[in-house]
Parts: C-alpha cells; structure tokens; sequence
C-alpha cells in the first residue's frame, strides 16, 4: 500500500498553509464518517489527510441578526442548542434526528455541506435556511450563498487551497419560522429518499413576505423550489396557495429510481413534505401528520 | 509505509502504538492492542458491533481514524467493570437475558452507556432512540431494552 500523509494542525494558519501547499493532494478529515468510510471500502484512499478537529471550529455564535456556526460543529452539538432550536429549528431537527447517536457525536455540519450529498440532511435544512459558507484560505475569506456552493453530486465550489471554516443563518424573527421533515426507508439510520425544508416570513395580515423552500434527494444537487418561492410572495398562506407551491415542486424536480426509492414515488412524496414543512413553518396546524415526530 | 505514533489512554492506562495514517480505530483496538471486545461488521457506522466511548460519548470506532485519538480518551467494554465487580449494565444483560449470540453485545453496552452516563433514568423510547444506530442480528431487542431499563433502575 502507497504512504499516506497525515497533518494534525493545531491552527486555522498551519490548516491553511498546509493547504495552500498539499492543497490538491490532501483530503480535509472532519468527523470521518463518510471519508473514513470511504476509505474503509476503499472507495477512496487519499495520498493526504488533514485533520481539522483541532482548530477551535466546534461553536455556535448568536450575534443578534446573525447566527455564526464552525464548520466542524458536530450534529449532536447543533441538535441540542437552544439557539438553533428556537431560532434555526429547521437545522436542529435535520442534526438531532441524522442517522444514530454515535454517528452524531462524530459527523460535523462542515462535512455534511463538503461531501455535497443531493440527500443531506443537514445541506436540505441549511439551503432552506438561506445559509451561507465561509470559504478560508491563506489568500483571504469568501462568503458563497448555499444556492451557489453545489456544482453537482460531490462537486463544490470549494478550491483545493480553502477550508470551509463558518456557516451563516440569519435567525428567524417575529412571524417567521422554519421546517425540515424527511421521509426515509425507516426512522433512523437512513438516507432521505427525499427531505425538505421551508423558511416562511409572513406579515401582518398574514401575507408572505419572505419563503424559501429546499428539498433534497430529488435532483444531482439539493434544490431551490424558486418558482414555488416567486409564487407564494405577497399571497395569504392556505391550503390552496400551499398546494400550489406543492405541485411546482412535483414538476421542478429531477428525481431518479435508485435503490432508495423510484421517481413515481418521490414525485408523489416531495409534495407532501413541501404542503408539510410549509404548514410547519408558517405555524399552520403543526405541519400535519409527519412519521418522524 | 509511514508509521505514526499515536499516545491515547485506553481503558485508564495510557499505551502508545505505531501505525499507518489510513488505520482506523476499530483496527487499532483489535490487530495492534488485542482488544477483541470491539467487533468489526460493517465498517460504514451502519451497524454499532464496534461502538466505543471516545471522551465520554458513543462513537463507531470504524469511523474514528486512529490518529485522532492522539491524547483522548477511550473506554471499551472491558473498562467499564470487571469480573468481580460487573458494570450495572453487565450485571442486567447477563441477568436479563440481553445477550443471545453476544456479538452486538459489547457495541450494545458502550452505547447503552453513554446513554446512562447522560441521561440516569430515560423512559424506555429513550433507550429505544439511544440503541437505534447498533444492529442486533438475533433481533433480541426487547431483552436488550429490558436489561438497559434493568441497570438503570440498579442504578439508582
């Protein structure tokens, strides 16, 4: 077997450097589990390895009209802040129901967006939230949109001499919420055949102001539903409106039959999780009936 | 092939063991320490057969690269008791039938711990949630909660 380097820095400067020089050859190792598996299959066997656990990137930040999270964050540490909870609770659910209780305390949000899985669960809620990346290195700092970062399955726009170092959401407000429901082949443990997520702002007369809507495992990347957001603005949010934005979800995805699921069934499904985390969002009727609660 | 050190305490003693950067910590415990409690099944973190305590929580070690234990802590089932002085959980998989061909077992036990180091006294969904991610191929899961639920009671 060929050599493999190991880097364990001990500073963002060190991290980024050491990128700045193996950057194409080094594979960024956050909480393992799915390079470390890929590597166990191997699927993958990098000629570098950078470990990032040691960079201080585990916190979660509320700086009023900006919540900050590090990039190596790990699920179990997301799912349980109040902060997230009450204010980003699209997120909370997506970290604190993914797979199982010992893959959570090792799998980081900065992992889950850079493995740019279509199925993420945490990507879908963090696309729907309208988050953005940090993208670091020794050169400087970008901010990239969420709708902007996926280039196609396991494809970023992240360059080899950069590190995914923050994750930006803006909290929800007064008369604003957030949604993330998944349907899987059980409860836990699973990939979404297809999940969803939905950030709504109505105003007073309960008008909306504000929507996003994500889903996932229903195209090569997670995805916008944009002409369902541009047709829901300044309507009232019930049951019609709701269906509406549904049924272009249904027609704007581009799902595939895999082992997980068939295009017949995500079609029908993504509907009903976009109708359910709409409701949810919007506080209508707790969303309806979800298996995962 | 480039070995690298790695120091870590083990079941409260500190060993020190060489390997290459791809050994993950599910192949260290068991071809380098002989730590065969931990057992390999999947190596995708699909099944929990070799969960472990690394500082205090629940992970798959399969997943865990063995550099990264450098300076933590990792407890496997033979840390937490003893023969003369069995583990409370120990005591209730033996006694609660919580055991049927023992692979999942020690996987089952590590979880099943992390879960009571947090939480004393979880209702039995609870437990039920805090298992999810370890496989028992006898499917003995209604003994295996019983015995968790058992041990906590002993617990208290």
């Amino acid at each position: 077997m060929k050599d493999v380097k190991y880097f364990a820095p001990t500073s963002l400067t060190e991290a980024l450097e050491l990128l700045e020089t193996y950057g194409p050859e080094v594979s960024i190792l956050a909480g393992g589990t799915d390079l470390v598996r890929d590597m166990n299959l191997e699927f993958k066997i990098p000629k570098g390895i950078m470990w990032i656990g040691r960079l201080g990137l585990e916190y979660i930040r509320d700086e009023g009209n900006l919540i900050r999270i590090g990039a190596a964050t790990r699920m179990q540490t997301a799912g349980a802040s109040p902060l997230l909870q009450q204010k980003a609770s699209a997120l909370a659910r997506a970290a604190g129901k993914l797979a199982s209780p010992p893959v959570r305390s090792l799998a980081t949000l900065g992992g889950n967006l850079c493995t740019a899985s279509p199925a993420a669960d945490c990507g879908c809620a963090l696309l729907g939230l309208g988050a953005e990346v940090v993208l670091t290195s020794a050169k400087g700092q970008r901010i990239v949109p969420l709708d902007a970062f996926y280039l196609g399955p396991n494809k970023t726009v992240i360059r080899p001499d950069e590190l995914l170092t923050e994750i930006l959401i803006r909290p929800t407000g007064a008369g604003e919420g957030s949604s993330y429901m998944k349907i899987g082949r059980r409860q836990a443990m699973t990939l979404a055949v297809i999940n969803a997520t939905s950030r709504v702002r109505l105003d007073e007369q309960g008008k909306v102001e504000a929507v996003n809507i994500a889903v996932g495992a229903a195209a090569p990347t997670l995805l916008r539903i944009k002409p369902a957001e541009s047709l829901l603005i300044g309507q009232p949010l019930n049951e019609e409106t709701i269906r509406a934005a549904a049924e272009i979800a249904t027609k704007e995805i581009q799902p595939i039959n895999d082992v997980h699921g068939t295009i017949w069934y995500r079609r029908k499904v993504v509907g009903v999780l976009v109708t359910r985390t709409l409701r949810e969002a919007a506080g209508l009727n707790g969303g309806g009936n979800n298996h995962h609660d | 092939m480039i070995k690298y050190p790695i120091t870590f305490t083990l079941n409260g003693r500190q060993v020190s063991v060489e390997a290459p950067a791809t050994v993950n910590l599910l192949t260290l415990l068991r071809d380098y320490l002989n730590v065969t409690s931990v057992k390999f099944g999947c190596e995708q973190g699909n099944c929990g057969a070799c969960t472990v305590i690394l500082d205090g929580e629940a992970v798959n070690s399969c997943l865990v690269l063995a550099q990264t234990v450098n300076g933590r802590e990792v407890t496997t089932v033979e840390g937490i008791g003893t023969p003369e002085h069995p583990h409370p959980l120990q005591i209730a998989f033996t006694e609660h039938y919580g055991a049927q061909c023992g692979f999942c077992t020690p996987g089952m036990i590590m979880a099943s711990k992390a879960l009571l180091d947090k939480n004393p006294h979880p209702t039995r969904e609870e437990v039920v949630e805090g298992i999810v991610g370890n496989i028992c191929r006898c499917t003995g899961y209604n003994k295996i909660v019983e015995s968790i639920l058992a041990a906590s009671e002993m617990m208290k």
